[in-house]
């Protein structure tokens, strides 16, 4: 005897989402629930944007900052998740430019700039290195709009919103990098190897 | 790269820009990986790619990102200030939960058929799915200490809180737990809260704290809503008395069939609100999330005469709703039948005719069912609602078209505003004639 309905369920679970962002801003408690919710997706999201652990570190724990603080702005027009993408999505991108600037600056590889470890979920069928690696070799402009497009979703015209780049360089960012990850793969099935670090 | 797998790699990638494929196409970007192991590849990339950030956490933990390689020195970075900063300021404001890494995945507990009596001043989830505790899902059984941060993210769930205190909350509530002794506290953050206790024992109490003030019990059945936005927060009582204590200072007793916020004079109690209240404190709505499996082990409530035979009768309704609840149709039909010749005047007996109404459509057995929902509405009760709905179903399977008509035009005029309404609402079609309610 289950009377709910699918949109009566879906209302329902937006105004429980609603309610725990009301709640995150006057209650400590509520808060830690909302960011142990949202941290498993926005430290994934920040390893797809992100090349180095200690990037991905820092845009994640600063995601989770800004959402926290930023609750009580959650008006339930959306889901609790799309919300907190783009604010993981906006702080990733400026992650990553503070740590070209610094790496311009200072004409050096930093010593941590190692690769994010590859969960198990990072394994595609019939290749041999993670998605993760692929993405590592990709210039970060390109590696943005791939994982944006393919990982969150967003349409040409939104992550040119989320960039602050214009629809047709979107674009062609978007063919480039296809075209590049598919040139890897086709090289590494033919030769049989990787053509980049650590699977 | 040949002539099939380049039209392949320009269908894709159009998709990924956007524009829209004709079928023919479509049907080439699916079909042609099936042929060549290298666009194949590239699909499962790409597949994989969308699944990463939803990936679940259980099977393939998150990244873990805070240790470092011993290899790796530390850098002089100053965004390590910034963050350093950051998290002093979040400190500050209560923020810092999350700067230090989560504890790893906890597997929630096995359902507990039958959890043990609960020691004193415990707080045990007794009933419900869906239910996160501190961000992560739990199962019944789940022992919730001081602290403890609840969603009913799915559906009602129940709490049992010793001594002889059972709460039950509405899908979406929020609440914590912030005490656990003698004086038991539930802090209502958001939605909507129903308890029913027994006489507590001296020195001992219940209450309930909202963001306007409390609602403190001693022996009685009551409910606290704390709606979204500015609405006052709302205090009704089905039995006893309830002390409420604004924020300001202000105390006021509400008694039975009262309601009132923090602030005004108690109020008569709708009707209405007052069978809601009850229901929510049913076990046959409380144990009735998705799938129904988590059986709740708490006795019904109702009027508690006490003593062996309403015990029994308790305890015939819960192993029928369990066996319903494990798919056991035969077994469950046996129990009632057992409770209502065993026990057919208790109030377990009565209550059980919903269900078993529900059984009873199920099964084909319309007339059988018609029976049941007629019994249950004739002495009313908080499923009314529901019985009635499923009178308008049995009358329609027995071909009673002209009864079930004007029993659904009675159903929504009576509950306008319920959760069945709006699927009556659904099936009356542009011209007038209604159709059968939907068969869930």
């Amino acid at each position: 005897m289950h009377h709910s309905t699918p949109r009566m369920d879906a209302m329902a679970e937006d105004e429980s989402d609603l309610r725990l962002a009301l709640a995150a801003e006057a209650d400590p408690l509520a808060r830690e629930n909302l960011a142990r919710r949202l941290e498993p997706r926005v430290r994934r999201l920040s390893v797809a944007l992100l090349r180095s652990v200690a990037d991905a570190e820092d845009a994640a724990q600063l995601a989770l900052l800004e959402i926290v603080r930023s609750a009580s702005t959650f008006r339930g027009e959306s889901r609790l998740e799309a919300w907190a993408d783009r604010i993981a999505v906006r702080t990733a991108i400026k992650v990553a430019r503070q740590r070209r600037l610094a790496s311009v600056r200072s004409g050096s590889v930093e010593p941590d700039d190692l690769p994010c470890p590859a969960p198990a979920s990072a394994l595609a069928e019939g290749l041999p290195r993670s998605i993760l690696a692929y993405l590592d070799e990709l210039p970060e402009a390109r590696r943005t709009v791939l994982v944006l497009r393919h990982a969150m979703g967003y349409s040409v015209q939104e992550i040119a919103e989320a960039t602050g780049a214009s629809v047709n360089t979107v674009k062609d960012r978007l063919l480039s990098a296809r075209d590049q990850v598919r040139k890897m793969v086709r090289r590494e099935l033919a030769t049989g190897s990787s053509s980049g670090g650590a699977p | 790269m040949s002539d099939a797998c380049a039209r392949w790699a320009e269908l894709v990638d159009r998709e990924a820009l956007g524009d829209p494929l004709a079928p023919s196409e479509a049907e080439l970007v699916r079909l042609h990986p099936r042929s060549c192991a290298a666009c194949r590849a590239e699909a499962s990339l790409y597949g994989t790619l969308e699944r990463f950030v939803d990936a679940p956490p259980a099977p393939d933990p998150a990244p873990d990102l805070a240790p470092r390689p011993e290899t790796a020195p530390a850098r002089p970075d100053p965004k390590r200030f910034v963050i350093a900063t950051i998290a002093a300021a979040a400190i500050a404001a209560g923020l810092s939960f999350w700067i230090v890494r989560p504890k790893a995945d906890v597997p929630a507990p096995p359902v507990a058929a039958a959890p043990a009596p609960t020691p004193m001043g415990s707080v045990v989830l007794t009933s419900g799915a869906g239910v996160e505790v501190d961000g992560r899902a739990v199962a019944v059984g789940q022992k919730l200490p001081k602290g403890s941060v609840v969603l009913a993210r799915s559906g009602v769930a129940c709490l049992a809180l010793d001594p002889s205190v059972r709460a039950c909350v509405a899908r979406g509530t929020l609440l914590r737990v912030d005490e656990v002794g003698a004086d038991r506290r539930l802090a209502l953050l958001g939605g909507k809260i129903a308890a029913e206790l027994d006489p507590q024992p001296a020195g001992t109490s219940f209450g309930i704290t909202t963001r306007e003030g409390s609602a403190i019990a001693v022996g009685t059945a009551f409910s606290v809503e704390v709606p979204p936005g500015d609405a006052p927060v709302v205090t009704r009582v089905m039995h006893g008395t309830v002390v409420v204590r604004a924020s300001s200072g202000r105390e006021q007793l509400v008694h039975a069939h009262e309601a009132a916020s923090m602030t005004t004079a108690p109020t008569p109690l709708a009707a209405t609100d007052e069978s809601r209240d009850r229901a929510l404190l049913d076990p046959n709505v409380a144990a009735e999330p998705a799938d129904a499996a988590a059986p709740a082990p708490l006795a019904p409530p109702g009027p508690r005469a006490s003593g062996e035979a309403t015990e029994t009768a308790a305890t015939l309704l819960a192993a029928a709703r369990e066996k319903r609840a494990h798919g056991d149709a035969d077994g469950a039909a046996a129990a009632y039948r057992d409770l209502f010749a065993r026990h057919p005047a208790s109030v377990e007996a009565h209550t059980a005719l919903v269900p078993w109404g529900e059984m009873l459509l199920g099964r084909g057995d319309a007339t059988a069912a018609l029976d049941a929902f007629d019994r249950y509405v004739a002495k009313g009760g908080p499923l009314v609602e529901e019985a009635s709905f499923g009178r308008i179903r049995a009358l329609r399977a027995v071909g009673r078209a002209d009864d079930a008509r004007t029993a659904t035009e009675a159903f929504l005029a009576r509950f306008p505003n319920g959760p069945l309404a709006a699927t009556l609402t659904r099936s009356v079609t542009p011209d007038g004639v209604k159709k059968a309610p939907e068969e869930r």
